[in-house]
C-alpha cells in the first residue's frame, strides 16, 4: 500500500453526523427531513442504539423514525480510527466525541409541549444542554473510500459513553 | 467604646453595638452571642472555651487583652448568667491548647482560669453546638419523610428560632438559610417538595444554594412572599431540571409583570415545570417525549444472539484477565495480519470531579484521525502483526480491570461479523492504572522530541481512565480464538451513569405502607356513609402539626378528593389551606397522581 487509503472516511464520517444534527428548516415536509438521517444505512442494517437494537425488516426506516423523535442534537467528532479488514471488502471505524441536545422543550419538528402562547418563546432557538460523551461503532463497505454517500453501513452502534449530571434530557 | 463614628451614621452604628453589648451582658444573655454562631457555623466549626477570674474589667477589654497578650482571638464571647464564666469560641483546638496554657495570666488585678469547654457538660457546649443541633431540630421538625416534603413556611416566626436570636439582624438573617441548608444537605435528607411560603423572601439570594441542595427538587412553593421582579429566578436557570410544580401566589410580581411574560421567564428557567399558580402551562407527557433520548432504556450489555452472548464473555473475561496480568500470554491471539491501533480523545466529556489526566504513555501510539494526516503516520501507526502488536503492549501502562468484580462499571454490544465468520465485540468502561509500562522506549522519544517543553523526565501520574475496545473475534479450530482487529479508545473516566438503572428520573416513590398514619383507631370501611372522616380520626402527629381550621380543610379536602392522608396533606399544604384552591389543584394534578395517592 503505497496511498492511505483512509483519507475519504473523514468527509464520510462528517457529513453521516451532520446528517444526525439537521433541523427540519430546509424541508418541505415530515418524510423529506427524515430521510436524510443516516442516508447511508443500508435496509437491512444492524442498529444499535444504547444497547437496544433495532428490530424491523426495514431498520433504516426504523431508526429515522425513532432519531425524529429524539430532541434536536449537536455531534462533534474528537477521535476516529479505522480498520480495513482485508479479504472482507469492509473498513471497521470507530468514532467517539460529544453530543448535545436541545433542552428548550421543542421537538425536531419544533412541536412544542406548551400549552400556552408566550410571544417571547416563538423564536424556536435550540437551549443546549451539557455535552454527553458518545462512541459510534461502524461496519460499512469499502465503497465508501469511493463513493461515501450511497447505502454502505452494514453496523452501526451508537452508544451514549458519558452522562452530565445536570441533564434535562433523558437517555 | 466612644462616637468615633463616621457623621451620623457612625452614631448609630455604635449606639447599635452598645445596645447589643448591654444586651449581652444583660440578664438575658444568650440572644446576640447565639446569634452570632451562625457566622461561626458558616466558617467552620469552632473550640469553646471557658475563662474565669475576668471580672477586674469589662468582658470586650478581656478579650481585647487576651487577643494582645495571647495572640489568640476569642469570638462569640458570652456570659454564663449562672457561672459567671465567660464562654467564647476559638478557630482551632491548637489555639485551645495554646491558650489553656495561658492560664493564671495576670489580668486586670486578677488570674485568668481559662479551660476548654468541650466535654464539660451540657450547659457549657450548649451556647456553640447548639446552632447544628438547634437547626438540626428545627429541620426534623419541619421535614415529613412520607412526603418528602420539607416545610419551611414563615421560619422566622418560629419561636424557638426567634428565641436563639437566629433572626435578630440582618446579617445572621441573610445566613440562616445557607446554613440550613447545608445542614439538610448533611443530613441527606430526600426532598421532593420545599414550602418557602410566607419567608418575606424579596428575591432568591439567601435561598440560592437550595438548588445544589435540592437538584432534583419537583414541587416548590414561594407564596406569600415579597418577590417583584421577574430577573430573581434567574438564580435558579436550569438548575432545577426536574421542578414540576411552582406557587407564587401571593407575590408582588403578579401585579406588577404581564402574566404571559412570568410564565414565559418561568417555564424558560424551569424545563420541566407544569404547573404554575395551579395552572397547566405544559402537556407532560408530550414534554417527556420529547426531551427524551428515542429509547430511553439504555441497556448495558446487548448481545445479537445466545451463542456469542457465551462466547463473548468468556473471550472478555480471559482477555482482560490476560491483560492485566501477563500480556505476553495474548500475542497467539494475534496472526500476521492482525491489526492493533489505539487512538486518545482527550476532548471526550468526563466526570467533573476529575482533572488533568495524564495521556503521556499513550499519546506516542494514538492514532486519533482527526488529528493525523500525514499518510505516513496514519499507516505507521497501525500495529499488524505479533511482533509489533506485542511491542506496543509493553509500552502501555499495567492495568486492573475489574470486569467480574465491578460489572456495572462496563457496558458491551456483541454482534456477528458475518464476512469472516466471527463476532464484533464493543467493550465499553473505566480501568485503573497499576504501574507505568514495561517498556518506555516510544514515551521517552516523544519526551525527547518534547524536551523544549521541560517535561522531559516528568513521567504521567498513573490515574483511571475510561476506554471504548472494538474487538473482532474469528474462532478457530479446537475453540481457539483470532483477533483480526482490536482497536482501542483512551479518554478520561466517565464513570457508569449512561447506562446504569440509576440514571433514570426519580419515579413516583414506591407504595409505602402507610405505617400508623393509616391506622386510625376505628378504621371505617371505605366509601360506606360511616366513612366519613372525623378530625378526632386524624393521627396525633398530624393533629399536633395543625391548627383547628387545617384539620377541618384537610378532612373536607380528603372526603372531596379521597385523597390519603399523605397526599391530602401535601395537597392543602401546597394550596396554602385554601380549600378551593385546593380543589383546583387537585383537578389540575388528578392525571399524574400515582394510584397510591388514593385512600384504599
Amino acid at each position: 500500500m503505497n496511498q492511505d487509503p483512509t483519507q475519504p472516511i473523514e468527509p464520510f464520517l462528517k457529513g453521516l453526523v451532520s446528517s444526525l444534527d439537521l433541523n427540519n428548516k430546509a424541508y418541505p415536509n415530515v418524510e423529506a427531513y427524515a430521510t436524510q438521517f443516516a442516508r447511508q444505512l443500508k435496509p437491512s442494517s444492524g442498529v444499535v442504539l444504547n444497547g437496544n437494537p433495532i428490530v424491523s425488516n426495514n431498520s433504516k426506516l426504523e431508526f429515522q423514525k425513532n432519531w425524529l423523535s429524539s430532541p434536536l442534537t449537536s455531534h462533534q467528532i474528537g477521535n476516529f480510527d479505522c480498520h480495513l479488514i482485508p479479504g472482507t471488502g469492509t473498513v471497521l471505524i470507530n468514532v467517539t466525541g460529544k453530543v448535545r441536545f436541545d433542552e428548550s422543550g421543542n421537538s425536531r419538528l419544533n412541536e412544542s409541549a406548551d400549552l400556552i402562547q408566550t410571544s417571547i418563546t416563538d423564536q424556536k432557538k435550540p437551549v443546549w444542554g451539557s455535552w454527553f460523551g458518545f462512541y459510534l461503532h461502524l461496519v460499512v463497505d469499502e465503497t465508501v473510500l469511493t463513493n461515501s454517500d450511497s447505502e454502505l453501513i452494514n453496523n452501526f452502534d451508537y452508544r451514549i459513553t458519558y452522562k452530565p449530571k445536570d441533564s434535562v434530557v433523558e437517555i | 467604646m466612644s462616637y468615633r463614628g463616621r457623621g451620623r451614621g457612625g452614631f448609630y452604628n455604635n449606639n447599635r453595638g452598645n445596645f447589643n453589648q448591654n444586651q449581652g451582658q444583660g440578664p438575658n444573655t444568650n440572644n446576640v452571642p447565639t446569634s452570632q454562631n451562625i457566622n461561626q457555623f458558616i466558617s467552620g466549626n469552632s473550640i469553646p472555651v471557658e475563662i474565669l477570674g475576668w471580672n477586674g474589667a469589662s468582658m470586650e477589654d478581656c478579650v481585647k487583652f487576651i487577643s494582645r497578650k495571647c495572640r489568640i482571638v476569642v469570638s462569640n464571647a458570652s456570659i454564663d448568667p449562672q457561672s459567671g464564666a465567660m464562654k467564647g469560641y476559638v478557630k482551632s483546638q491548637k489555639d485551645a491548647d495554646d491558650l489553656c496554657n495561658w492560664s493564671g495570666v495576670k489580668f486586670a488585678g486578677q488570674s485568668l482560669k481559662i479551660t476548654k469547654a468541650i466535654g464539660a457538660g451540657a450547659t457549657t457546649t450548649a451556647v456553640g453546638s447548639s446552632t447544628i443541633e438547634t437547626i438540626t431540630a428545627f429541620l426534623k421538625s419541619r421535614y415529613s419523610p412520607e412526603m418528602k416534603l420539607l416545610n419551611l413556611t414563615a421560619v422566622q416566626a418560629d419561636p424557638t428560632l426567634q428565641s436563639k436570636g437566629f433572626f435578630a439582624t440582618i446579617s445572621t438573617t441573610s445566613k440562616f438559610f445557607p446554613a440550613l441548608m447545608k445542614v439538610a444537605h448533611e443530613l441527606k435528607i430526600e426532598v421532593d417538595s420545599i414550602d418557602l411560603s410566607g419567608n418575606n423572601l424579596t428575591d432568591l439570594s439567601t435561598i440560592s444554594t437550595l438548588s445544589t441542595t435540592f437538584p432534583t427538587l419537583k414541587n416548590l412553593s414561594l407564596s406569600n412572599n415579597a418577590i417583584s421582579r421577574l430577573k430573581v429566578f434567574e438564580t435558579w436557570r436550569h438548575k432545577l431540571n426536574l421542578l414540576r410544580e411552582l406557587i407564587i401566589t401571593g407575590n408582588p410580581i403578579l401585579n406588577q409583570a404581564n402574566p404571559q411574560e412570568i410564565k414565559a421567564e418561568l417555564m424558560k428557567s424551569f424545563p420541566r415545570l407544569i404547573v404554575v399558580n395551579g395552572e397547566v402551562l405544559r402537556n407532560e407527557a408530550m414534554l417527556n417525549s420529547i426531551l427524551a433520548f428515542p429509547y430511553p432504556n439504555p441497556q448495558q450489555m446487548f448481545f445479537q444472539d445466545e451463542e456469542i452472548q457465551g462466547m463473548s464473555t468468556n473471550f472478555v473475561t480471559s482477555f482482560f484477565g490476560l491483560w492485566d496480568s501477563n500480556r505476553r500470554d495474548l500475542i497467539q491471539l494475534y496472526q500476521a495480519e492482525s491489526q492493533f491501533s489505539l487512538s486518545v480523545d482527550m476532548s471526550h466529556p468526563h466526570m467533573l470531579e476529575v482533572a488533568n489526566v495524564d495521556f503521556g504513555y499513550y499519546l506516542p501510539f494514538s492514532r486519533n484521525l482527526t488529528k493525523i494526516s500525514a499518510s505516513k503516520s496514519r499507516m505507521s501507526k497501525v500495529c499488524i502483526g505479533p511482533d509489533q502488536i506485542f511491542k506496543a503492549f509493553t509500552q502501555l501502562p499495567k492495568s486492573k480491570h475489574e470486569l467480574v468484580t465491578k460489572p456495572d462499571m462496563f457496558s458491551m454490544e456483541t454482534y456477528r461479523f458475518p464476512q469472516v465468520n466471527g463476532i464484533i465485540i464493543n467493550l465499553h468502561g473505566t480501568f485503573g492504572e497499576t504501574a507505568p509500562p514495561e517498556n518506555l522506549e516510544a514515551f521517552n522519544n516523544a519526551a525527547h522530541r518534547n524536551r523544549f517543553q521541560n517535561n522531559r523526565n516528568k513521567k504521567p501520574p498513573l490515574s483511571n481512565k475510561s476506554f471504548d475496545r472494538s474487538f473482532v473475534v474469528i474462532p478457530g479450530p479446537n475453540g481457539s480464538m483470532i483477533l483480526a482487529s482490536d482497536s482501542l479508545v483512551i479518554r478520561s473516566p466517565s464513570g457508569c451513569d449512561s447506562w446504569s438503572k440509576q440514571s433514570k428520573l426519580p419515579t413516583p416513590p414506591p407504595a409505602q405502607p402507610q405505617q400508623q398514619q393509616q391506622k386510625l383507631p376505628q378504621t371505617p370501611p371505605p366509601n360506606g356513609p360511616s366513612a366519613l372522616p372525623m378530625v378526632t380520626q386524624l393521627p396525633p402527629d398530624v393533629k399536633a402539626m395543625l391548627n383547628a381550621a387545617q384539620q377541618e380543610i384537610l378532612i373536607k379536602v380528603s372526603l372531596e378528593t379521597n385523597l390519603n392522608l399523605q397526599y391530602g396533606l401535601m395537597l392543602c399544604q401546597q394550596s396554602n389551606w385554601d380549600y378551593q384552591q385546593c380543589i383546583i389543584n387537585f383537578k389540575n394534578s388528578v392525571g399524574s397522581l400515582p394510584r397510591d395517592a388514593y385512600a384504599s
